[in-house]
């Protein structure tokens, strides 16, 4: 039995209380291991979205606290980079803009900036398409701006919240198979991925290891792990119908 | 790909701007510190454009510190909701307080501050400019940043966007388009007010402001016909070429920053589509107004965030200061009162308002009556005849009507017409507009398959507008009544109390008895009472009257677009 | 008087080209590259407003054939669909390249020195449509011409550039 990797990030008895009175989430300890895929899974309203900005720093626990590595987690986590449900483009700059904004606030130089966005525009097979605006892009491209644009800060750790939930299912797909391209690739520094989604079934198809929540409130029921089941992973492969079945008997 | 191309715009126009400025300085400063003599106004008309210059400097300079206090209040409005409670409602009553009461105050304090010279009472009219260009710009910034999704702020924070870079990449973009087309509500009040403030003070107030509006009022006084022509043409190719060369385009390059989901604010025509034909306004657009709209964007993201770290301390000062001018404006007050008893004059006022308020109220009602039958031509034109009326109304709203208020006068008594009835159709000037506008952008928002239903089932006619045309319209409608409602206390104002010809035209009214002691008797009691009366029915109207009537008229007659 | 109608007269269908893409994908994993029609609609969650432009952009592009009830995969879009980037984009512009519209603006940016106006494509175009729909033809012209990387567009200028 290896050694479990080291832990990216950790939270302990994170508690988050909406408007001071409503407890939302809590208390949850979870761990996040360096080079792996973790998934969170539940019901609408379970606090998972929550916890993913918390995790990013967006958002400070009532309760609790969270660590980066050994060091306490202290505003925004500068080693995370986050795609959006919404894909939350500025519909005033062009793709390429986008995609280098996080890089001007960290202070990089233009053409050191449009190298690497290039570079991500191109990993996401949205070349050609710098100059356009977010308005003249389908849905499935926005969001494949939103990954590149996460991407392009070159994090440890990259936070998906519902990336898919707002896409057709060929782009969703399509998606799902660049993620774990990128995840995979020697080219890519992120090899730590933190995935918030409702849907099972992705869960099963992309994680190492499943949190599987429950809401009122939002606390982790079970841990599934599915290191031993190989990638990539069709309905039809053994052991991966039975872990969906188990995970819908858990949380139904 | 093309890589972007490195522009060093900002750093050539900071540099020209403070060569401009100092140059300005130094070629008019002088004369402004010298004590003021109030000369007569060099009628040639070849001094026109320096006249229009020195009009349009006031314009600029005032609007510049509007933009510039609405982008700060409106955002702290919005970050901060116990500043919201603060600011919002003060916004609210200060913005029912009809302007030109305060100028001549205003001429007071600056003229106290700046010792009786030329700066004092260009301050005085800048400050006037300023107060009719604020309140729209402050509301419009509060509202697109409210409405602004969260996740995107959210994203912006992720990414590490703070401080200046925060500004110029998320708040200003969000705010553009808005800002845009309440900078264009604002030039147009703006040049009404300028015009006004120029006009009083050739008037009643007899201090001399070299600009149009004086060179106007001066030509029409002394019934100078050409110089009166040259005038007016000189003002509408003015505000045309503002429109052709400044809103046109950047109304055009606002599109891009919209958020998608735009909200029902009245769109203003596409001016920018019909002027894209044309080259030269295009090469214009691209080679002036964008860059210079993106280094204005980079530079004001820059201005905002220099308070940084200092601003809480900052707005807390700025509220210490509000706050002493008002408990010192409230000791002045009562001393006012308390030395004597109340003048005969003072005893007039309840009679003057409520003549004052039928007035107010027979323009408001005019124009609705007026404009209903107007829009619903207007609206059938067609969306290229549309295009065209909108345009006109447009321009002939940056047109200011106070510039024809002595015409009016004395056209009025030439035709034996009472002056009552004159001082009616003055405040049609002022509020005809605001309707009409909304009246005709309601229109067009009608839903065409309603139309059609209506035609289906047979209504037309009287039946048609009372049925459908109406209701449709009702919610714009009111918001233009309101608007029109305070515009209309401005004209007020102005028009019961006009100097014409060396003759006084004057009607019983609020605005006579203020304009009558403010001017003649400087009988401060009754400059204040006075005020203080308008502002309290203004704002109680306001609160009784409009408020529940907006919120009624929103729910029943809401269209789910 | 024309005796035939330009070939820019033919519309386009408004399908973004990763859509089309995606079917390509998608068809690639059924068995024989061939599937029932009616299974893209419900599964898929795709409905008509959205299936028939897609359908007809791949059928426009020669990547799939459609007859009764069954869409296709042809040897050009089973090629496709199995090579990956950048090979994938060059055999994508050449079936980009060989529609009329895109190959005009190609024709006009290669005399126009690289650069061409939007404005006069939209009153060639408002010869055969309305106004609106003139600007959608160039709209999705544009998306595809795009990820063929055959050219783009400045929008302060409003001209199609290489």
């Amino acid at each position: 039995m290896t050694q479990a990797p080291p832990a990216l990030l950790r939270m302990e008895k994170v508690e988050y209380f909406f408007g001071g009175r409503i407890r939302v989430l809590g208390p949850v300890d979870l761990e996040v291991r360096e080079g792996e895929f973790l998934s969170l899974v539940g019901p609408s309203g379970c606090g998972k979205s929550t916890l993913l900005r918390i995790a990013a720093g967006l958002l400070r626990p009532t309760a609790g606290s969270v660590w980066l590595g050994d060091k306490p987690l202290r505003g925004v986590n500068r080693r995370a980079a986050v795609v959006f449900q919404s894909f939350a483009l500025f519909p005033w700059m062009t793709v390429v803009d986008n995609v280098a904004v996080g890089l001007e606030a960290r202070g990089l130089g233009a053409r050191e900036r449009l190298k690497r966005a290039e570079k991500y525009i191109d990993l996401v097979g949205l070349s050609g398409y710098e100059r356009a605006y977010p308005r003249e892009l389908s849905r499935g491209m926005k969001q494949l701006v939103g990954v590149a644009r996460a991407l392009a800060l070159e994090p440890e750790l990259l936070c998906l919240d519902e990336p898919f939930s707002a896409l057709d299912v060929l782009s969703a797909r399509n998606i799902r198979d660049l993620v774990l391209d990128v995840w995979a690739s020697p080219e890519v520094t992120t090899k730590t991925i933190l995935l918030v989604t409702h849907s099972i079934e992705e869960a099963v198809e992309m994680s190492d290891r499943v949190l599987v929540f429950q809401a009122n409130p939002g606390r982790v029921a079970e841990t599934v792990d599915l290191s031993g089941l190989t990638r990539p992973r069709r309905a039809d492969r053994p052991g991966v119908r039975e872990t969906i079945d188990r995970m819908y008997g858990l949380l139904v | 790909m093309p890589a972007q191309r490195p522009r060093s715009y900002p750093v050539d126009l900071g540099l020209l701007t403070v060569l401009a400025v100092l140059a300005l300085a130094a070629v008019f400063g002088s004369t402004y510190l010298r004590p003021y003599d109030s000369p007569e106004l060099d009628p040639r008309a070849a001094l026109l454009p320096i006249y229009l210059l020195r009009s349009l400097a006031r314009m600029t300079l005032a609007y510049a510190v509007a933009v510039l206090l609405a982008l700060a209040t409106g955002h702290l409005a919005a970050a901060s909701p116990v500043a919201r409670r603060v600011i919002l409602p003060t916004l609210d009553v200060l913005q029912s307080v009809p302007i030109l009461g305060f100028f001549p105050a205003a001429v007071t304090v600056f003229v106290g501050v700046f010792g009786p010279s030329a700066l004092g009472v260009e301050a005085a009219a800048v400050f006037l400019i300023f107060t009719s260009m604020f309140w729209n710009l402050a509301f419009g910034v509060y509202g697109s940043l409210i409405t602004l999704p969260e996740e995107l702020s959210l994203a912006a924070t992720h990414l590490g966007l703070r401080g200046s870079l925060r500004w110029s990449r998320l708040v200003l973009p969000a705010v553009f388009p808005n800002l845009v087309y309440n900078s264009i509500l604002s030039w147009a009040n703006g040049w009404y007010f300028l015009i006004a403030s120029e006009i009083i003070a050739a008037g009643p107030a007899r201090y001399t402001l070299p600009g149009l509006g004086s060179y106007l009022s001066q030509a029409l006084v002394t019934g100078q016909t050409d110089q009166t022509v040259m005038a007016l043409a000189t003002l509408l190719v003015a505000t045309l070429a503002l429109h052709l060369l400044v809103w046109g385009p950047l109304e055009l390059w606002a599109e891009r920053f919209s958020l998608g989901e735009t909200g029902e604010r009245p769109r203003t025509p596409r001016i920018g589509r019909v002027l894209s034909r044309s080259r030269a306004v295009r090469w214009v657009s691209r080679e002036l107004v964008i860059p210079a709209g993106q280094a204005a964007l980079r530079t004001g993201g820059w201005l905002m965030a220099l308070p940084g770290r200092a601003g809480r301390p900052l707005g807390l000062a700025a509220v210490c200061l509000l706050f002493a001018l008002a408990v010192y404006g409230v000791t002045r007050g009562y001393a006012l009162f308390a030395a004597r008893p109340l003048s005969a004059e003072a005893r007039e006022i309840p009679a003057g308002l409520f003549l004052s308020f039928l007035r107010v109220a027979a323009g408001v009602l005019l124009a609705v009556v007026v404009s209903i039958p107007l829009a619903y031509a207007a609206a059938r034109l067609g969306t290229h005849g549309r295009g065209i009326v909108l345009t006109v109304l447009q321009v002939l709203g940056s047109f200011p009507a106070t510039a024809f208020f002595p015409l009016i006068a004395l056209g009025m008594t030439r035709y034996g017409v009472d002056m009552d009835v004159g001082a009616v159709f003055m405040i049609l000037t002022g509020t005809f507009l605001y309707v009409m506008f909304n009246a005709l952008s309601g229109a067009v928002s009608i839903p065409e398959e309603m139309n059609e239903a209506a035609t289906v089932l047979g209504l037309r006619g009287i039946a048609y507008l009372r049925r459908v045309f109406v209701p449709a319209i009702l919610p714009r409608l009111v918001t233009g009544c309101v608007t029109a409602w305070g515009g209309a206390w401005n004209a007020i104002i102005l028009s019961e109390y006009v100097i014409a010809g060396g003759k006084l035209y004057t009607v019983r009214g609020i605005g006579a008895i203020l304009d009558h002691a403010t001017y003649v008797s400087g009988d401060g009691q009754v400059v204040a009472l006075s005020l203080a009366a308008m502002v309290t029915l203004i704002v109680i109207i306001n609160r009784v009257f409009w408020e529940p009537l907006y919120r009624g008229v929103a729910e029943r007659y809401k269209m789910e677009a | 008087m024309k005796k035939k109608t330009a070939a820019v007269a033919e519309p386009l269908p408004h399908a973004p080209i990763t859509m089309v893409l995606g079917l390509l994908e998608h068809l690639r994993l059924a068995p024989g590259g061939r599937e029932d029609l009616y299974k893209l609609g419900g599964p898929l969650g795709y409905e008509l407003d959205d299936l028939l432009p897609v359908t007809e952009a791949a059928k426009r592009l020669g990547l799939v054939r459609v007859d009764s009830g069954d869409i296709e995969l042809t040897a050009d879009g089973m090629r496709l669909a199995e090579v990956e980037e950048p090979e994938r984009k060059k055999r994508l512009a050449r079936s980009v390249e060989s529609l009329p519209l895109v190959a005009e603006i190609q024709r006009a940016l290669e005399s126009g020195g690289g650069r061409v106006p939007r404005q006069a494509f939209v009153e060639r175009l408002q010869e055969y449509f309305s106004p609106a729909e003139a600007e959608r033809q160039l709209s999705t012209a544009l998306d595809w011409a795009r990820y063929a990387e055959l050219f783009d567009f400045d929008p302060d200028s409003e001209e199609f550039v290489v």
